[in-house]
């Protein structure tokens, strides 16, 4: 006895990817958020530190 | 030449992901950079420390969190933002550039306890694996999901809410008739089901 209500089995999985579909839209927004930023081109300021940190580079960094 | 070798690369690669991140701990674009640029500066100094093979993502993450916090603990510069003063930026929104419903989801976000938040940020947003969220947040990788599961209901709830509100038009009003269907709908199969369901 695996289903209990085997009447109606058909309006519960219609119903869960109702739900579904819900959380999808809300993790399509996230992540539509995030990788609007992601795309964003990097500002210099970020570049640049990395100038200088290179120039500061220790010199044992063989690895 | 700068970024030569393997480690500067990824490094140069998380950028963006930081810049990200950051925005969705800040709402403040720059102050959010500044929080990028110094944890970028702090991994760079740490980096005898990153184990190679690791997430660099991750690593880099946990000390821009670890930054966010203990600065947000020392001043309270990062404060008063969050849910009230993206509150006043949705009521205020005459930008057309920007989608009032990415606003009305920063606004929500604000509104969640910090854990929550973050939690969603990193799996939900970021994509990122319960185990790699664990590590930046340095807890359990159960306590990654259970918040995450949590903030997800929360947001759903807020969100649901804010559309009643802002909208009293017909369809505003089904639409959250519909939610509510919906959610009790998904706890009677909860209740029913007798198995958890997989939480991805």
């Amino acid at each position: 006895m695996t289903q209990e209500n085997s009447g109606d089995s058909g309006a519960k999985p219609v119903d869960a990817r109702v739900a579904r579909r819900r959380q999808d839209a809300l993790g399509r927004r996230l992540r539509q958020m995030y990788d609007q930023v992601v795309s964003e081109p990097v500002p210099d300021e970020f570049m640049s530190f990395l100038h200088d940190a290179d120039a500061r580079k220790p010199p044992k960094t063989d690895k | 030449m700068p970024g030569d070798d393997v480690f500067t690369k990824d490094l140069v690669a998380a950028i963006p992901h930081l810049r990200a991140f950051a925005r969705s701990l800040c709402n403040d674009p720059t102050q959010a950079d500044d929080l990028a640029q110094e944890a970028l500066a702090k991994a760079w100094k740490a980096r005898e420390s990153f184990e190679p093979g690791t997430s660099i993502k991750a690593w880099t993450f946990m000390i821009l969190r670890n930054q966010f916090y203990s600065e947000k603990r020392r001043s309270w510069r990062s404060t008063p933002l969050d849910a009230e003063m993206a509150e006043n930026t949705l009521v205020a929104n005459d930008d057309p550039t920007v989608p009032m419903e990415l606003l009305e989801l920063r606004t929500a976000l604000a509104k969640l306890p910090d854990d929550q938040r973050e939690a969603l940020i990193l799996v939900g947003a970021g994509g990122m694996a319960y185990e790699e969220a664990a590590q930046v947040c340095q807890c359990a990788v159960g306590t990654i999901k259970s918040r995450v599961s949590r903030a997800r209901r929360a947001l759903e709830t807020l969100l649901s809410e804010t559309g009643s509100r802002k909208s009293h038009a017909d369809h505003g009003i089904a639409a959250d008739k519909a939610f509510d269907d919906i959610l009790q709908q998904a706890s009677v199969l909860a209740a029913g089901g007798g198995r958890s369901r997989g939480d991805d």
